[in-house]
């Protein structure tokens, strides 16, 4: 049995050794800089650019601009984005490329000898701007008659999307509800901070193919959206990721992919095939990538008297900044959430994105769910005192079950945990019989803990999140799998395009080849993440690689077992898997079967909370979660660790400051990631081994569910604590003593 | 068109000078007046450099000059040599007895990596009013001598500074000595300092305060607040304490008067409302303290400085922007040039390579302003921020990388990380590596608090920690 242990990461030792050479570290003998200029300019039109005179600046080789992108677009989910902007453009994408709609919008690629010769190059660029008109946020951009950020789409609003749920019927919901709570949240950005900013090296292959290697999530959507705008056919392009330092979504749409492909094009074409090389900075990384979203949400929420939720009311605004990149993906799982993991008969929802000229939001783990569920969950939290109810007990009356509707009005996909991980909590948590708190914070340094402020408190939160891309977006995922040997099989090879982003993707695919092939897991190699070896995987993301790579290597190793049994050596098979699909909901009701599997969480925390400052400690977090099957605890268990303490960044320091749609605080020092003295006192996990009918051995996607309900549940012990509601975070002490205050006037 | 000011954070000086005596340093200032700029650790400097706050030709090093990093108490006075670095002032039993608050203020400054090489003297010349130092040093009294070409003169620090990041210095001189009178038994002080994190914080408001006491009744008071003003504000509200006992009714009358004196601004850190109100808590609760005879009950028995000792007495180099400079990585005698315009970290990312020659990439950027520890390396057997040293302050030293580590215990470590699945996306685990080796190398039986504040200078965005210090735990365990 290899599915289900602790195997060390395959990876791991060239990591702990310095041996690993992420994107930056790639040698490049021969090589050129390239430097990537950005705009500067939140909004603004760009009247002229010259390139004179820095292509007559010393070591400067060439400069790629708009008139290199013959096809001058790309984007995730709809191309409403120039590759780089400019005047001389093609003019064949309808997407105007001469305005330049957020700061990190890049006008030129500079291909130089050194660093030094390509930041004196861009700075010679010579550039007239005439400005437009500056929408940095959703009050001045949704605003009736506000200039629109994307005219060319045709629209008379900066809303460019929308989706409604209308279930059953909400006259009769409120007519049943004995009580009635409403809510507005506002929700922050929060930026990726993955550890290695972006960077990329570009090469003609030895079989002509413009190649990127590059962190990322999804090689073949970089490969195909590098073709699309360069009008390559996709075979002349291969994409490679080599070690990559993080993700967390962040990497799922491009940065350097398209420019460093068109860079090494166009010097191939002069003749010249010297390898390329772009790093980002920390503030280029921070200033150039999308955000997770901010958004407005106005709830208002129904209950029976003995804590039966019959109405859900809301409206959701989302900030999508200056670009889709996957807003309209996003809002989906953020509207299909708002209800959380309840089954509620009467609902009405109306969610739309915003284009604004900002940092774009984007993916990022949780993917619009960590934004309904701190609306729902805090709105759980708040009927539950209402009544008078313990709060799971009112999640239990309330939580979705085997055979229920969801919320779009298809019945949940089989193996619903949210009860059993509730209940599961509940117990490890000695809930109903807590120890008492030692939690306690020192919140000025060299004080220790101040007692006779400290307030301690505790609260609960759960949720569900779907794993796969869903909406009726296509899914499949492709593997190799090989078999060697004479008269026994005795080693195998995985080959997957998956990307390992550092949550032990490849590591989990060979465990699961090791497992269907019927070998030791050191019987098994791997070949991974390169378009020229492997077939289309999907992204690492929405929880689906293990889930879907785990039925694909499934498939695949069936397939060599055959070629095996008829003699082959090796024997090789290949498999496609294809989900069963998913539908895009219905535009007015919503209805549709979006998704077709889920996972299911719940955390509860404790607080100390020093009421003269405002700092907030979180002691033990409790998480339960419902993983289907560990292919490996372990590494399981780092993403739990990891994503709660990436939500308590969320929820208590992470603030990005903006200016005018500018970031101001784009450094480390400016935007506080959690430290090691700044974590939970202890975290404390708890996997429960539901299977999902539809995944490998049973597993369910997890990664991203444990950020989901951290952040509902540390408000709701600051409230228990301070008997104050936060709708807004970061609880940045600042902020935590003006809400404390104005709750104190009010009374 | 302005490029954006994130694309450019290059710098460049034209010589580096590492003379042997403090009068050639002298008369390289007098020569050079402006365009020069003394080094010692280099981290604050170097970030204006590169954020093109500050315009230097010249950097002048004085670590080749012998007895310019002691401490020493001569008849109750406490002097600090201009190298003295954090580190030393948080190892000091000199220090913590007789100077409290000062070491409770270095312990606060940035992460041990970074106090390795910041010098106190440093933190007081740049000048910014959220330097934790200087309201430890302004409440003891202390006074720093200034040393030009023509002769010295001696200054009160409460009157070195003129507004946010200027003083009275001119730059001619140099400031060769910190002195304080030893707080002896009638006396007590501490410092403290409310931020938005555990570690490496960057003040929101600091505070010293130090008194003499005739039984319990105080005869004299100095209290310094930071953070809040232009400059740290010696409070007249310390007026109030004298001729009384350390009252309840005392304290908060003190603590609101104190709060009522200071200016401050809204930042990027707190608002000016916020500092306000957080001066006078913190105000009251040191006086508390102070009352119970508390102030030092945080002070660690032990501090975790990833060290092994001093640093080797540097070598007399003079280094200009087109010579190589020489730094022994891994043992390896290494050779490369550009010294005067690029850091330790990207020198030996360029320069530094393994047996089979390849460059040496192990050593990681992760945000280039001393903040998340994936550069560290060890540098004269001291942890270093490699981001935060021009390389050729390293012209002559001994580093090692994560490349470079070969011992048992070394070895046991990563198998500790790898066993204990600490290593996710890894670009910041050979940062730890080099972190924890040290950590491990200077003390026996870490406890997990000690672990954390060991590694309270690296960042990781994957683990969440608790991995990485449950393998050092056992790693520790078994080399201990």
């Amino acid at each position: 049995m290899t599915v289900g242990t602790n195997v060390a990461k395959r990876d791991a030792w060239d990591k702990v050794t310095g041996a690993a050479r992420y994107p930056g570290d790639i040698p490049v003998p021969g090589g050129l800089t390239v430097k990537v200029v950005f705009s500067n300019e939140p909004h603004a039109r760009m009247v002229s650019m010259s390139t004179q005179a820095a292509l007559a600046t010393e070591g400067v080789i060439d400069i790629v601009t708009a008139a290199d992108i013959p096809m001058n677009e790309y984007g995730l989910t709809m191309f409403d984005q120039p590759v780089l902007i400019g005047v001389d453009g093609t003019g064949r994408s309808p997407v105007p490329s001469d305005v330049s709609r957020w700061e990190a919008d890049s006008v030129a690629v500079v291909i130089a000898e050194t660093a030094e010769a390509a930041l004196a190059g861009a700075g010679a660029l010579e550039i007239v701007w005439e400005q437009l008109p500056l929408m940095p946020d959703l009050a001045t951009a949704d605003a009736p008659g506000a200039p629109l950020v994307h005219p060319e789409n045709g629209r008379d609003s900066n809303t460019y999307y929308s989706y409604r749920i209308r279930k059953g019927d909400m006259d009769a919901g409120w007519a049943a509800a004995d009580i009635v709570v409403e809510g507005t949240y506002t929700l922050p950005h929060q930026e990726h901070a993955y550890l290695q900013p972006e960077a990329a090296v570009s090469y003609i292959d030895d079989e002509g193919r413009v190649t990127v290697e590059v962190a990322g999530q999804w090689t073949h959507e970089d490969r195909a959206q590098i073709a699309h705008a360069l009008e390559l056919p996709e075979e002349e392009v291969r994409v490679i990721y080599p070690p990559i330092g993080g993700a967390f979504g962040g990497r799922e749409d491009m940065t350097l992919q398209i420019v460093m492909a068109a860079a090494s094009l166009k010097l191939h074409a002069r003749g010249i095939n010297r390898p390329l090389r772009c790093v980002w900075n920390r503030e280029e990384s921070i200033v150039g990538h999308h955000k997770r979203h901010r958004a407005q949400i106005t709830t208002k929420w129904g209950a029976t008297s003995d804590g039966r939720i019959v109405a859900v009311d809301a409206d959701a605004v989302v900030d999508a900044g200056a670009y889709n990149y996957t807003t309209n993906k996003v809002m989906a799982n953020l509207h299909m959430t708002l209800t959380g993991p309840y089954n509620v008969p009467h609902v009405r929802i109306d969610s739309r994105a915003v284009y604004t000229t900002s940092v774009p939001g984007g993916a990022f783990r949780g993917f619009g769910s960590p934004q309904a569920a701190f609306a729902a969950e805090s709105q759980m939290n708040k009927i539950a005192l209402a009544l008078d109810m313990d709060p799971i007990e009112i999640r239990l009356a309330n939580a979705l079950r085997d055979g229920d509707d969801s919320v779009t009005q298809r019945p949940m996909p089989d193996g619903v945990s949210i009860a059993e991980v509730v209940e599961e909590l509940a117990r490890a948590s000695s809930w109903s019989t807590p120890a008492p708190t030692t939690t306690t914070v020192a919140s000025i340094k060299t004080l220790g803990a101040h007692r006779s402020s400290i307030r301690t408190g505790r609260g609960v939160a759960c949720a569900l999140k779907n794993v796969g891309f869903s909406m009726g977006f296509p899914e499949r995922c492709e593997a190799t799998v090989t078999l060697y040997g004479e008269d026994e099989i005795d080693t195998a090879h995985i080959a997957h395009a998956g990307a390992d982003v550092g949550q032990g993707a490849h590591t989990a695919f060979l465990q699961m080849t090791a497992e269907a092939v019927g070998v030791d897991y050191d019987k098994v190699t791997g070949t991974f993440s390169d378009t020229a070896t492997s077939g289309d995987s999907g992204s690492s993301s929405a929880s689906r690689m293990t889930f879907m790579a785990g039925n694909s290597i499934q498939g695949a190793t069936e397939e060599a077992v055959k070629a095996w049994i008829d003699g082959d050596r090796p024997a090789e098979g290949h498999f496609r898997f294809v989900p069963p699909p998913t539908e895009y909901i219905d535009a007015e009701t919503g209805e549709g079967l979006a998704v077709i599997a889920y996972g299911y969480v719940a955390e509860a925390v404790d607080v100390a909370v020093d009421i003269e400052t405002g700092h907030i400690r979180v002691g033990t977090v409790w998480c339960a979660i419902d993983v289907g099957r560990a292919i490996n605890p372990q590494t399981v268990k780092g993403q739990v660790e990891g994503a709660i303490v990436q939500a308590h960044g969320y929820v208590l320091s992470e603030r990005l400051r903006l200016d005018d749609g500018k970031i101001v605080n784009p450094t480390f020092s400016g935007y506080l990631v959690p430290g090691t003295k700044d974590v939970p006192d202890h975290i404390e996990t708890i996997l429960l081994e539901i299977p999902d009918p539809l995944g490998p051995w049973g597993a369910r996607g997890m990664a991203e569910m444990p950020f989901i309900p951290y952040a509902p549940a540390v408000i709701a012990a600051v409230h228990d604590a301070t008997g104050v509601w936060f709708s807004d975070f970061p609880l940045t002490p600042d902020r935590v003593l003006a809400g404390l205050k104005d709750a104190q006037d009010q009374r | 068109m302005s490029m954006h000011q994130v694309q450019d954070r290059t710098w460049a000086v034209d010589r580096y000078e590492r003379p042997a005596t403090l009068d050639e340093a002298l008369r390289i200032l007098a020569t050079y007046g402006e365009r020069a700029r003394i080094v010692a650790g280099a981290t604050d400097l170097l970030l204006e450099m590169q954020r093109n706050v500050r315009q230097v030709d010249v950097l002048v090093d004085l670590s080749a000059i012998s007895g310019l990093d002691e401490i020493t108490n001569h008849d109750g006075t406490i002097e600090l040599g201009p190298l003295v670095t954090h580190r030393q002032v948080v190892t000091s039993d000199i220090v913590a007895s007789g100077g409290l608050p000062l070491a409770q203020a270095s312990l606060e400054v940035g992460s041990a990596q970074l106090r390795n090489r910041a010098t106190v003297a440093g933190n007081l010349i740049t000048a910014s009013p959220a330097n934790d130092t200087i309201s430890a040093l302004v409440a003891l009294g202390a006074t720093v001598t200034l040393t030009s070409a023509t002769g010295s003169r001696v200054v009160s620090l409460d009157e070195f500074y003129t507004g946010v990041r200027t003083t009275i210095m001119s730059p001619h001189e140099i400031m060769t000595s910190i002195t304080f009178k030893e707080l002896t038994a009638e006396w007590a002080g501490m410092f403290a300092k409310v931020g938005l994190r555990s570690a490496q914080a960057i003040s929101v408001v600091h505070a010293a305060i130090v008194l003499e006491r005739d039984d319990s009744t105080v005869t004299a008071a100095r209290i310094a607040l930071g953070s809040v003003a232009p400059t740290i504000v010696l409070a007249d509200a310390a007026e109030l304490l004298i001729g009384s006992e350390l009252t309840e009714d005392v304290i908060t009358r003190c603590a609101g008067a104190a709060a009522a004196e200071v200016r401050p601004i809204d930042d990027v850190r707190a608002t000016a409302a916020y500092r306000t109100e957080m001066l006078e808590v913190a105000v009251e609760r040191m006086l508390r303290s102070l009352s119970a005879g508390t102030e030092a009950a945080t002070w660690p028995g032990r501090t975790m400085t990833l060290s092994h000792g001093d640093a080797p007495s540097a070598s007399v180099v003079s280094v200009s922007g087109s010579d190589d400079i020489e730094v022994t990585v891994n043992g390896v005698a290494t050779r490369g040039a550009d010294g005067t315009s690029v850091t330790l970290l990207d020198w030996i990312r360029t320069n530094a390579r393994d047996t089979t020659d390849a460059l040496l990439t192990g050593t990681k950027e992760g945000c280039a302003e001393g903040e998340c520890g994936a550069c560290t390396v060890h540098m004269d057997g001291q942890a270093v921020l490699a981001c935060m040293v021009p390389a050729a302050a390293a012209h002559g030293s001994a580093v090692t990388t994560v490349e470079g580590l070969t011992s048992d215990v070394d070895r046991a470590l990563e198998e500790s990380l790898v066993s204990c699945g600490a290593v996710q996306c890894g670009y910041c685990t050979p940062g730890f590596v080099m972190s924890a080796s040290s950590l491990i190398a200077e003390h026996e039986d870490l406890t997990d608090a000690e672990i954390r504040d060991g590694l309270g200078g690296n960042i990781c965005r994957c683990t969440g920690y608790t991995s990485i210090v449950e393998a050092l735990d056992i790693a520790g365990r078994v080399t201990s």
